[in-house]
């Protein structure tokens, strides 16, 4: 065989199939699941946020208390459902697990749906108080049975509001963009 | 308009940032993705999946994310510095001074900074060990509770070995226990005190005082080997007040003059105006001399009881050691006598009991009130601690317990082969060890009972006398320990005699009993919480009675100094470690990697020496020699140290745990008897070995530029008006936008003692990794702040001037333009930003940095943290991995946190809400962080100073740091 065929035949293809298959593998690799939209884990309790906060119209701050104070809006303690589940729905089975955990003093192991990159410093604080609504970051939570992630975790997504935050400000907020420095988030 | 600089930029990407075709961040992630695959590491799919844990019970005090702080207290030898804890999430993560405390003011010794590290220290016992297993509390408590009780009813001697004990309801306990065992000793013992001190008093005034040296009063301060800056003492204290006095408004201002007598460099000696080079065993002559010169010339009167004639071998111009310095000494009297009741003088460890006893006489002749000192806590002295070992190896005990104290280490022969020591351990049947770590004294003993780290552990301090601090803990113990204390507490009920069920009841008992005022308005519990919350409670103190001084001590003392043979030979002064104490510390790598403040060396205690003798004896810096006794250690050539004098520190050279084995020499193998501080010397032998120095400097001068501005008040006055008032220099590059506030600092070289306090409040804020000796010697060491030293005139007496150097946040960086990838560039508050995520590790930034403040993870320097250890990581701070440059960011998540905790109580943001870690533990205060573009600012009034300038400002790169030069007050300038 020429030494030329041998290139065009053998080598070639071989190094592009390898080459292809790098990139779609590193592709796949590096693209975890914080990135997908519609992640939905199942999670130790069937919980609804259609019910509490879609039917019951119970605010998102009434249990993610931390969202107005600290960097994370945080998931609350079960004894925040013990507010209502003392007396309320005790014949749930669900509700009877909540309790259960309540008494045995056990936490739920509630699983993350939203994960940040590595190096992100997000901060609840500044978009609740621009008045941002929840939704506009986590979807129409108020009418999913089990949460979904519905915004990809990347910086465009981020930056598309900090450069114009017009869709997601109320009318006639003095706030009309976030800061796109590096340090805004990353440190 | 676009700014011209884009042009800057690769010219892969448009002027509006995106690409044409593909863009450059997606062709840097396919680039990187190809190189994860590679490496393997991109294959991680699963770890996002993790789970939120939220707490079953609501903690009042706790919300994720928010930092609480919890004031205590942090116990140093003779010291209680209260503190403030910064927990996140229920664990300390950063320990900075209470501000609430009416002397230090929010300032505390960086040893407590540093101590964090203890709490997490891998090396902890988690476990009582018995015979060196394993063991329950209960059988380690019921056998010391037999031993002691055996040892009382057959009359055999008990041993109780503490450090220094300022906790009234430790000391109420102790008591308590001692009549519960009559037959026990106790005995309190810290090897680094100032022993000389205690003994002059004791000669003196017949008790023993802590000394309270108002610094910030004083106007002339004679410090003879007193490093009260670096390790003497009360060193927060007396850094704050003497800093106070080193600010003058203009040069016109007042300024104290600091003459500093001494063999080695110590940091007081490199921030003196007048140093004057002299061997330890002239300072009492010296000291006598200045009596009877302050006497004879300033018309003070001497003490009741000693005659002039008792000084007259003292006469100031004919001690042979004064000659050289005739005109020093006599300025020294001149402004001794004049400042007359605003001066201070001072001995250290290194000088003879007389030398101390002629300065507190100098200081009672010049009318220092000293009597509203407290009484010094109790200690043994050396000679007392001896008998101890002694009557232990006599065979009198029959428990010995070493409470948080290691005596193994401190005995000059050590734990050696046939050492006293050893013999004195082996003839005591129980030996019994408190403490957390499994030191030198523990490997030899039955029952090791691991205790809390003061973290973890309650109590009561009194130290200075405005104010009662309490220690609380602020983590529930991490291991299967209890506070010594707590011990005792156990023991007690075990022997049939309970007194309180646990040791914060006692301490609770004792303030409701003793503290509280009586008849108060509030409640005691509401007092308690009070107190708690501010972790003091403040009281004025009754003054103590008047001392008097016993003249014919004095008369004795002055006999004692003029018999002193002067010495010819070399002699050796023994220090404290500026970072580890009196080893303490050993175990703690944040403080081995910190450079020694003078001769910037790290990890390890060289034995330094006059560069004109080392150059009689051909040593360079590493070169190993032998000192006739002890091992063989490197050398350090130290500018400005006296001829024939040898000085190293303490605190080094330990055997056990995992940081401290091996590193430096142990100084106390060389010493002349159990915690002398000054030996004879007779050769210094060169072995021919060579140890390599981790040292953090490698230049030691600013070869005539103009890098830490150094000027005597005189220079200052001289300099001509419109040279201060600087003007802007032109520049090529664009102005910064600035918008809202401009982030700077100030930084006032004249007040900086160089103590390196910012550096390990940096490390704990920024989760900055030890890098360890090997790497240090690379230049790898990943300090974002450092404190630079140089030398200025000969090596012989050089004037010395420290600089803190961190990142300048240049206006115009000359690190940002070369980043191929912008992972460093400007943000608009001013702040030369740096994005982990977006570094690829060129290394070209660091490259073109003129300041050399930006550092590169060369290795994974984090990734083998011990699991204990991650846990004093911020939160708010990135761990760095390797592979990325890394360097100052002015604190930005304080500042951030400040931004939102100002917009959340709707407010504007202060400057005075940011205090970056570094500012907040200077204890000189020397750091001042703000808003440069708030006119009305600190910080923006200092960039204006007329004694403020930039390092190379002449490269055009508009830091955002100013520096203000450091002033000397030399004698003798501008009076003539």
């Amino acid at each position: 065989m020429h030494p030329q065929d041998r290139f065009w035949r053998i080598v070639l293809p071989t190094g592009a199939i390898a080459v292809l298959s790098t990139l779609l593998a590193v592709g796949y690799a590096t693209e975890p699941d914080r990135f997908a939209r519609g992640y939905s884990p199942t999670q130790p309790i069937a919980f609804s946020h259609r019910l509490h906060a879609g039917d019951n119209h119970v605010p998102c701050l009434y249990c993610h208390t931390g969202a107005e104070r600290s960097r994370h809006a945080g998931v609350p303690a079960v004894e925040t459902c013990m507010n209502c589940h003392a007396v309320t729905r005790t014949d749930k089975p669900e509700v009877q697990r909540v309790i259960a955990a309540f008494k045995a003093n056990q936490p739920i192991q509630w699983q993350r749906i939203y994960t940040l990159p590595d190096h992100v410093y997000f901060d609840h604080r500044p978009h609740v108080g621009a008045e941002i609504a929840c939704q506009s970051c986590h979807g129409e939570v108020q009418i999913m049975e089990q949460v979904s992630r519905e915004m990809l975790m990347r910086m465009g997504n981020c930056l598309a509001c900090h450069r114009d935050a017009h869709e997601v400000v109320p009318a006639g907020s003095k706030i009309t963009s976030g800061p796109t420095n590096c340090f805004a988030c990353h440190r | 308009m676009k700014p011209e600089t884009h042009s800057f930029h690769l010219p892969l990407l448009g002027a509006d940032g995106e690409a044409d075709g593909l863009s450059r961040r997606r062709f840097l992630a396919l680039l990187g993705a190809s190189a994860a695959l590679a490496t393997g590491a991109g294959c991680k799919l699963t770890r996002n999946r993790a789970a939120v844990v939220p707490y079953t019970k609501k903690q009042e005090e706790i919300v994720p994310g928010v930092a609480d702080y919890y004031a205590s207290t942090f116990q140093e030898g003779e010291m209680a510095y209260p503190v403030l804890v910064k927990a996140r999430e229920g664990r300390p993560i950063h320990v900075e001074g209470n501000a609430e405390h009416p002397l230090y003011r929010g300032k505390t010794s960086f040893h407590a900074t540093a101590d964090l590290l203890g709490l997490y220290d891998p090396d902890r016992v988690r476990a009582p060990l018995i015979d060196g297993r394993p063991g329950t509390w209960k059988a380690a408590v019921e056998q010391l509770a037999r031993a002691l009780k055996d040892a009382s009813s057959q009359h055999k001697g008990i041993v109780l070995v503490t450090p220094a004990v300022l906790s009234p309801t430790r000391k109420a306990l102790i008591v308590y226990l001692a009549k519960a065992l009559p037959s026990l000793l106790y005995v309190p013992w810290e090897p680094a005190a100032d022993h000389q001190e205690r003994q002059a008093q004791r000669e003196l005034f017949g008790e023993e005082r802590l000394p309270q040296h108002r610094f910030d009063k004083a106007q002339t301060i004679v410090a003879l080997e007193a490093d009260f800056i670096g390790t003497l003492g009360d060193t927060v204290s007396a850094i704050a007040g003497f800093s106070s006095m080193r600010r003058p408004a203009s040069s016109a201002g007042a300024m104290n003059r600091l003459y500093a007598i001494e063999g080695g460099m110590s940091l007081t000696g490199s921030r003196a105006d007048v140093r004057i080079p002299m061997r330890p065993s002239a300072l009492a002559r010296i000291a006598f001399a200045l009596v009877r010169a302050v006497h004879l010339q300033g018309g003070r009167a001497l003490p009741e009881g000693l005659a002039l004639s008792a000084l007259e071998p003292f006469a100031l111009d004919r001690l042979p050691e004064v000659k050289p310095f005739a005109a020093e000494f006599k300025r020294l009297v001149k402004d001794l006598c004049a400042s007359g009741d605003r001066s201070l003088v001072l001995a250290g460890p290194a000088a003879s009991v007389e030398a101390h006893a002629a300065c507190l006489i100098l200081n009672r002749m010049l009318g220092i009130a000293d009597d509203h000192a407290p009484s010094a806590p109790a200690l043994s002295t050396p000679d007392e601690f001896k008998t101890v070992v002694d009557a232990m190896a006599a065979g009198r005990f029959g428990v010995a317990v070493f409470w948080d104290v290691n005596p193994a280490y401190d005995i000059p022969d050590g734990d050696s082969e046939g050492s006293a020591w050893r013999a004195a351990m082996a003839k005591v049947p129980l030996r019994v060890r408190l403490g957390l770590l499994k030191d030198e004294t523990a490997t030899a003993c039955n029952l090791v009972l691991p205790t809390n780290h003061w973290l973890e552990s309650w109590n009561d301090f009194e130290a200075s006398g405005d104010a009662l601090t309490l220690q609380q803990p602020v983590v529930a113990p991490l291991y299967d320990t209890v506070q010594g204390e707590e011990v005792f507490l156990r023991c007690l009920a075990e022997m049939g005699r309970p007194l309180a069920r646990s040791y914060v009841e006692l301490v609770k008992r004792r303030w409701q009993d003793e503290v509280a005022p009586k008849d108060g308005p509030i409640s005691f519990a509401r007092f308690w919480n009070t107190c708690l919350h501010d972790g003091l409670y403040r009281r004025r103190p009754a003054p103590p009675a008047a001392r008097r001084l016993d003249g014919q001590a004095c008369t004795r003392a002055a006999t004692r100094a003029a018999q002193t043979p002067s010495s010819a030979g070399f002699e050796l002064v023994l220090d404290t470690d500026p970072r580890l104490f009196d080893g303490r510390y050993a175990n703690n790598g944040w403080l081995q990697e910190m450079p020694d403040p003078t001769g910037r060396a790290s990890w390890g205690n060289p034995l330094s020496l006059a560069p004109a003798d080392a150059d009689r004896l051909h040593l360079k810096n590493g070169d190993m020699v032998s000192l006739g006794r002890g091992p063989a250690l490197p050398i350090l050539r130290q500018p400005g140290q006296a001829q024939g004098v040898l000085r190293m520190t303490l605190g080094h050279g330990r055997w056990q745990g995992s940081v401290a084995a091996g590193v430096g020499t142990r100084a106390w193998a060389f010493a002349s008897a159990l915690g002398a501080r000054s030996a004879p010397v007779d050769a210094v032998t060169p072995t021919g070995g060579r140890q390599e120095l981790s040292l953090a400097q490698d230049h030691d001068t600013q070869d005539g530029r103009d890098i830490a501005r150094l000027w005597s008040l005189a220079e200052y006055a001289k300099r001509p008006q419109q040279e201060l008032e600087r003007a802007e220099l032109p520049s090529l590059y664009d102005k910064q936008e600035q918008k809202g506030p401009r982030w700077g600092m100030a930084i006032d070289l004249s007040s900086c003692v160089g103590c390196g306090a910012c550096v390990v409040a940096c490390q704990s804020e920024n989760n900055i990794p030890v890098v360890g000796p090997e790497q240090v010697r690379k230049g790898r060491a990943m300090h974002w702040m450092r404190v630079d030293r140089y030398y200025q005139g000969g090596e012989a007496s050089p004037r010395v001037v420290h600089q803190p150097m961190l990142c300048q946040h240049c206006d115009s960086a000359p690190c940002e333009p070369v980043c191929p990838v912008q992972a460093t560039n400007h943000s608009p508050d001013g702040i030369n930003q740096m994005a982990y995520n977006r570094c690829v590790g060129t290394r070209y930034c660091a490259n073109n940095c003129p300041y050399k403040v930006r550092r590169f993870n060369f290795l994974d320097f984090t990734g083998e943290t011990p699991a204990s250890m991650q846990l004093a990581f911020n939160p708010e701070v990135t761990v760095r991995p390797r592979g990325v440059m890394e360097k100052c960011t002015f604190c930005v998540q304080r500042i951030r946190n400040a931004e939102q905790v100002a917009e959340r109580e709707k407010r504007h943001l202060d400057d005075k809400d940011v205090v970056p870690a570094c500012a907040s533990a200077c204890p000189a205060s020397a750091i001042v962080f703000g808003d440069v573009n708030s006119p009305e600012s600190e910080v923006a009034r200092l960039s204006r100073h007329n004694r403020g300038f930039h390092v190379l400002e002449e490269l055009g790169t508009k830091p955002a740091i100013t520096y203000l030069a450091a002033l000397k007050n030399p004698s003798g300038e501008g009076e003539q």
